[in-house]
């Protein structure tokens, strides 16, 4: 169940040389998305000089399809610690340092207790 | 404003989506990676196996029953259950002790607006959280089509892991 950027940067990378598919693939930071609302999963590639505000965004838009919410949740996998709060660090900083896996966790709002 | 409470809905058709839902997570590949297992008990209920983890590492598996009574109109009933599929009681193995989770509750014997006394896992992707009249915040409700049973299964998993999770009731069977 990938979404269609990955599959779009599948194919844009079979278009290309080796030497230039090396160079694409070396600029680009793949960041799994999980909406562990229904379940589906998604990819968002992005260049790491885009700020992780940025990156959040387009996963909305590209995965979880939908805008964000009051008490929307993003989490990284690993350290489980709010993505949003590096919202103004640049992704390949970000990563590097604060979320090796590259999974992030999207929740809505739960009620409760 | 008036809680809106769940009814039950065609047998066939609850089942027929739970099942379809719960096949869509499994083949992400993930519940596998999480340690997670499934029994389908009868066509409306199925059995998931989930390992909670202590802040040492240790894990104790939990059973939770999953109904289909009010799905996907509603989110599925959930139960945490012993290995005989009775009802887990608080001072057992079976149910857990998870504390300061601000959107989660665990009670062992609920008084439910129809008198019935039974457990209650108290968050808003449980049938029983609707049926118990709470009245949640509008991005807060179940949604059809934008809510599945993973979203029930992930907070489960959630909270039955470091900070949250404090261990087993009890000790006893």
């Amino acid at each position: 169940m990938r979404n269609l950027a990955y599959r779009l940067n599948m194919l844009q990378r079979c278009s290309m040389s080796d030497e230039e598919r090396e160079g694409h693939d070396k600029k680009l930071i793949t960041v799994e998305v999980i909406n562990e609302d229904d379940g589906h999963e998604g990819e968002v590639q992005t260049h790491p000089s885009e700020l992780v505000r940025a990156v959040v965004e387009k996963a909305y838009h590209e995965v979880i399809k939908r805008g964000p919410q009051p008490g929307d949740r993003i989490r990284c996998v690993g350290s489980g610690e709010d993505v949003l709060k590096y919202a103004e660090v640049p992704i390949g900083i970000y990563v590097a340092s604060h979320c090796h896996s590259h999974q992030w966790l999207f929740a809505g709002q739960t009620g409760g207790a | 404003m008036t809680a809106e409470r769940p009814t039950p809905v065609d047998a066939e058709v609850a089942a027929a989506t739970l099942h379809c839902h719960l096949e869509a997570l499994w083949c992400t590949g993930r519940p596998e990676r999480l340690g997670w297992r499934r029994w389908y008990i009868d066509p409306m209920a199925v059995a998931v196996e989930i390992p909670a983890r202590r802040a040492d590492g240790s894990t104790e598996p939990y059973l939770i029953r999953l109904g289909a009574k009010y799905y996907d109109a509603f989110p599925p009933t959930v139960e945490f259950v012993r290995d005989d599929g009775m009802r887990a009681r608080q001072g057992t193995r079976w149910f857990p002790l998870i504390s300061d989770v601000p959107w989660f509750g665990l009670h062992d014997a609920y008084t439910y607006p129809d008198g019935s006394v039974g457990q209650l896992v108290c968050f808003s992707v449980s049938a029983e959280y609707y049926l118990s009249n709470h009245t949640p915040e509008p991005q807060m409700k179940w949604s059809q089509g934008r809510h599945r049973v993973a979203a029930t299964l992930n907070r489960l998993a959630e909270v039955l892991q470091h900070p949250f999770y404090k261990g087993p009731s009890g000790l006893a069977a």
